[in-house]
This record gives structure tokens, sequence and C-alpha cells, in this order.
């Protein structure tokens, strides 16, 4: 079927669209800074954010897992 | 042989990196596991849109667009308005109105020209809310309109070309997961990635220097791996705490064009034929390669000039302008592939190449960043020249032709000029102004060829979306950030309004089948037909500006060298 999406409602979806990737483009770099804060000895535990996050996305991904 | 061996190991790199991509990112167009749809719907309910919502082309271009506007006006408010806001630590005050404009254009055509010098003028929050955000953005934007221009080819009669929100997620799919990973390995190699703005260093010989950090590695990430190239500093990846060693060297020059390298291997996978899909990776590589070796043979050779007076170039090859952690085959291995992705980061200062190596780079952006390109867009422009090789081959044999199955008639082909005479008209007009208004001349540092040669530069690079600057050229009067704002936006949306007419054009037809006359989409016919299309248009456009600028200011160089005499 064809979407009957106005130009209000396409705006809004962009908007909301762009604050998602905004919030996660934020939050994952502020993530990243505490693997940096363990850079020097690399802390393991300071990875587990992200390790967590890239078994989540590999979980989503068969061909990957 | 050393340079080879570098050539050769990046290379090999990114075409296993691409290998090992396809099938994953195809898999989302069309087999993607049910988890993953959940996540999707559940983004999507979250901005109040359906999966199965279908967009015809109005539609679709119009959420493009959409999304763009509000993207421009996301990105400008946040600069305006960053002396206001949190992570600022350095109190920065709110960028100028004019580079604020530039900026938002540039990073959401995915251009990243820099009017500007990041760490003097962003605060942190600008870097990562505004111009990181917009990297991922505008990657995924080029994802998704590859997408719909598959569903051209694969689907028989319809009226629609998916959905560009649920497309947009899928590029985000992409994306970020790979950036996370590299801005990992950029921060265990010594790339900062911190919420403090500064440090101060107590130096030897007495006195202090303030060194600029921040963070760091999110966004030189993306920068490389969307095809963006806008970078966190000023000298952007020449910078040591941008790209500190040899091996994140290696890492972010393999990201610039290993996904773009992963679009064709996806294309094949999404029409259902893979060897097609080789086949344009083929074409790609065909015309990459003889630059790489251009450039690298050109700057290795070093300066006549220094030459003529008894320096010896021999071991170091032309260093002017370059980092010594890489030397001249690293630098001029970045300069081609850089100027051939679309991406525009740089390691090292183009103005300062040799005048034919520096044409090198011109002509990977003046055939249209089909060459690799941008993510997304550099197939769908490669696409583009396929229509034109396969109309002219069908006018040879007397048939309508063909591509993919799907008939290329007058709808098509107008579309498909208009996707790659857009960009060329940007450079050649924008170029002929500048020639002839007061602030062309006046905006110049080198005037003569190489003053000409800093301007096609600078049209040839935004008017392609590369956003890489030559340097030698003072762009933030208003003559410069117009004309350069305005061929940032046409390159980069009447080229998605063609693609997607054309994609929506073939959509409505039905597909016929193969007969002899058909020309076929793979094998070294088809590479030839295709590399040689690419190469014949851009010549016709451009040999007289390239004479005008690069060539003539290479001849300058051996007349300087020949009357140069050794003290």
């Amino acid at each position: 079927m064809t979407a009957d999406l106005s130009v209000a409602e396409l705006i809004r979806c962009s908007g909301a669209l762009l604050l998602i990737v905004c919030g996660a483009a934020v939050l994952g770099a502020m993530i990243l800074t505490r693997v940096d804060a363990g850079h020097h000895g690399f802390s393991a535990s300071l990875m587990v954010p992200v390790v967590a996050f890239l078994a989540l996305v590999f979980a989503l991904q068969p061909e990957l897992s | 042989m050393n340079a080879t061996l570098q050539v050769g190991t990046t290379l090999l790199l990114i075409f296993v990196g691409a290998a090992v991509m396809a099938r994953p990112i195809a898999a989302l167009d069309s087999d993607r596991p049910s988890r993953l749809k959940k996540v999707e719907a559940f983004f999507l309910r979250m901005i109040g849109d359906k999966p199965d919502h279908e967009m015809n082309y109005r539609r679709y271009f119009g959420a493009v667009i959409a999304l763009n506007v509000v993207g421009f006006l996301f990105v400008y408010g946040l600069q305006r308005l960053q002396h206001l806001l949190p992570l600022n630590p350095s109190n920065l005050p709110a960028v100028e109105p004019g580079v604020a404009m530039n900026t938002a254009i540039s990073f959401l055509t995915n251009t990243n020209w820099q009017a500007y010098g990041g760490e003097t003028t962003m605060s942190l929050l600008s870097q990562m809310a505004a111009l990181t955000t917009q990297n991922f953005v505008s990657g995924a934007t080029g994802i998704a309109v590859l997408f719909a221009l598959a569903r051209g080819f694969t689907r028989q009669r319809s009226g629609t070309l998916g959905n560009f929100h649920v497309d947009l997620l899928r590029g985000l799919f992409v994306l970020f997961p790979l950036a996370v990973v590299m801005a990992v390995l950029l921060v265990l190699d010594g790339v900062p990635q911190t919420l403090t703005s500064s440090v101060t260093a107590h130096l030897i010989q007495g006195g202090e220097q303030v060194i600029a950090m921040g963070p760091v590695a999110s966004q030189v990430a993306i920068k490389q791996l969307g095809s963006n190239g806008g970078g966190f500093f000023n000298v952007n990846s020449a910078h040591p705490l941008e790209n500190p060693t040899p091996f994140t060297n290696l890492l972010e020059l393999a990201a610039l064009i290993m996904i773009t390298a992963s679009t064709c291997l996806v294309w094949g996978r999404l029409v259902k034929d893979r060897a097609h899909g080789r086949a344009l990776l083929i074409t790609m590589t065909v015309l990459l390669v003889p630059a790489i070796i251009a450039i690298v043979v050109s700057e290795s050779a070093g300066n006549p000039v220094l030459t003529a007076i008894g320096v010896d170039s021999s071991l170091l090859g032309n260093m002017e302008g370059k980092e010594l952690r890489f030397g001249s085959t690293q630098s001029g291995l970045w300069a081609a592939v850089t100027t051939a992705a679309s991406n525009g980061s740089v390691n090292s200062m183009h103005d300062s190449f040799s005048p034919l190596g520096g044409a090198v780079g011109m002509i990977m952006m003046l055939i249209g960043e089909v060459s690799f390109g941008g993510v997304g867009s550099g197939l769908y422009g490669l696409l583009m020249f396929v229509v034109v090789a396969v109309f002219i081959t069908g006018l040879m044999v007397g048939r309508t032709p063909e591509l993919l199955g799907k008939k290329i008639e007058a709808a098509e082909m107008k579309a498909a000029a208009i996707a790659i005479l857009a960009p060329s008209a940007c450079v050649l007009v924008g170029l002929g102004l500048a020639c002839v208004v007061p602030e062309g001349a006046a905006s110049v540092a080198n005037p003569g060829a190489h003053g000409f040669s800093e301007m096609l530069y600078s049209f040839a690079s935004t008017a392609n979306n590369n956003g890489s600057a030559f340097a030698g050229l003072t762009v933030n009067g208003p003559f410069f950030a117009t004309a350069n704002g305005v061929c940032m936006w046409v390159a980069r949306f009447f080229v998605i309004g063609a693609v997607l007419a054309l994609a929506s054009s073939l959509a409505k037809k039905a597909s016929v089948p193969t007969s002899s006359a058909t020309l076929p989409t793979r094998g070294p016919l088809f590479v030839t037909v295709v590399a040689g299309t690419v190469l014949l248009v851009g010549a016709l456009t451009f040999v007289p500006a390239l004479a005008l600028g690069p060539v003539a200011d290479h001849f300058e160089l051996r007349a300087a060298a020949a009357a140069t005499v050794k003290p």
C-alpha cells in the first residue's frame, strides 16, 4: 500500500528519526569515553557496555553470529 | 616493491572486508531475522511510521528532502546556540551565521567541506550531536537510495519504491556497529575519546602548549565509514591525534571505501545477479588503480626544481605538505582513494602535491565520484553511467536497450543525463564565474595555472560532494560560500531526485527476457564499456579545464626546473 503521509507527518517522522540518531551518537560517544579512560593498562571492565552492545548487534544478525 | 606491498595490502584488506560484509548488508533488505524486524518496528513506531508503508517516487523523495531540511535546521541551530548549551568546556562562541550555514549544507549533503577549524570553532556538543549525527544520517541516506534503486529493477509493474524511513534505519544498522568497533580500535591506538577539550603540556624548552582533544575517535570512525571526511581537527587525518600511527592510517584508509566496495556485491545480491555486482566492483577498481599508481609514482619522484639544485629526493620523494610518519606512498595512496571515494578526508596537503598528482585527484572527482564514491551514492552514480553505456550499445545494434531485464527508454535516459550532467554543469559554471568575478581572482593565493587549479579543485570537490580542499584559496567570502553551497546542494539532491525518478520509472515496467542483442552485464566487455563511458564523458567535459590548470602547471614546473642552475 502507498503511504499517505502528509508533509507535516514527513517532517515529524524526520525530526523523531534525527533525535534518535542524535541520541545514539552522543550516547555512543560518551560510552566510548569509558574505553579511553581505561586506555593506559586497558581496563576490561570498561569495555563491558561496548561488548554488550556489539553482542546485541551480532545476535540480531545470524549471519555474523 | 615497498610501495607495491603497501598498496596491495590495503586493497586486499578492503576487498576481504567488502566480501565479508556483503551478505549481512544484503540480508537487511530482504532476509533479515525476525529479531531485527522487531527492532526496526520499534523504531518505526517511535517515529510514527509502519514497515509496510510503501512510498511512491514523490513521497520517497519528499521524505529524503524532509529529513534533510530538518537536519539542516538542527545542525545550523546547534552551531548558532552552542555558547548557551552544555559540553562547551572551551567556552567557544556561537558559530558565525555564514560558516554555520555552509557547514550545515556541507554535512547533510555528505560533502563535509570544512570552512572552519574544528578544534577552534565547534563545541564538543556541536561535534557530537550535530556533525557526527549528520555523518551517520547522510551515509545512511545513500544506502537507502541504493536500496530504492534496486527495487526499481526487481519490482514488476509497481508504483512504489519502499519506505525511506525503513531504508534509512537499515543504513544505520550497517554504519553504527561498524563505527563502534572502529572507534574502539582507534582509541586503543591512541586517538583520544574524552569530554576534556584540551590539556596543557609544559615544554622542555620552557613555556606551555595547549593540545586540543575531545571525542575524536567516535567522529573519525564514522567520517571514514560513511564517506563523509569532515575531521575533528582542522588538518583532518594529518593530525597526530586523529591519525597517530601507520595502523590507524591503514584502518582509516580501508574504512574509507570498504562499505562502498561492499555495496557492489550487495547490489549483485539485491538484483539476483552476483556476477553483475562483481563486474561493477571490478569497474570501480579498474578506474582507481591507475590513479593510485599515477599519484604514488608522481609523488615519489620528488620536486624537479629541488632535484635540479642537487636535493636527493630518491628516498622520500616530494615531502612538502606530507607527514613523515606516512611518507609519500601512504600520502599518495590516501589522496587517490579519498578523491575517488567522495570522502574528502586528507592525511597530507593536496596543494603541495606535484601538478600531475593533484590533477589525478581532480580527475577522480570530476568523473563524478563513481570509482567507489560515497556510501551508496558511488554505486548509484556508476549505475547512471551503466544506463548510458547500455543505451549507446543498444543504439549500435539498433534495439531498445535493456538493463537487468528492464527496457531503457527516453525517461530513464533523461534521468541518467540529469544525474551525470548536473554536477558537471555546477563545476564548469562555478569555475567560469570564479574566473570573472573580482572575489575569484582576489581569493587565489598563487596566481596563474596553479591558482586556476585551486579554483577547479574547489568546485570539483563541492560539486561532487567530496569535501577535500586544495588549500591556497580563500573560500569564506560571499561568492565562494554561496557558489560552493549551491554546488553541494545540487550535486546531492538533483542526483538523488534523478536516481529515484529512474527507479520509479523502471519499477512501473515489467521485465523482458534477455536476447542475443542484450549487452551482458558481466564480463570484460561490460567492464570496458562502462569504464570507457565514464572516462569519455569526463574527458569530453573537463579536458580544457585540466589543460588550463594542472597540465599548464606541470609544464611551468618543468620549465622552472630546466632553468634552475645547480649552485
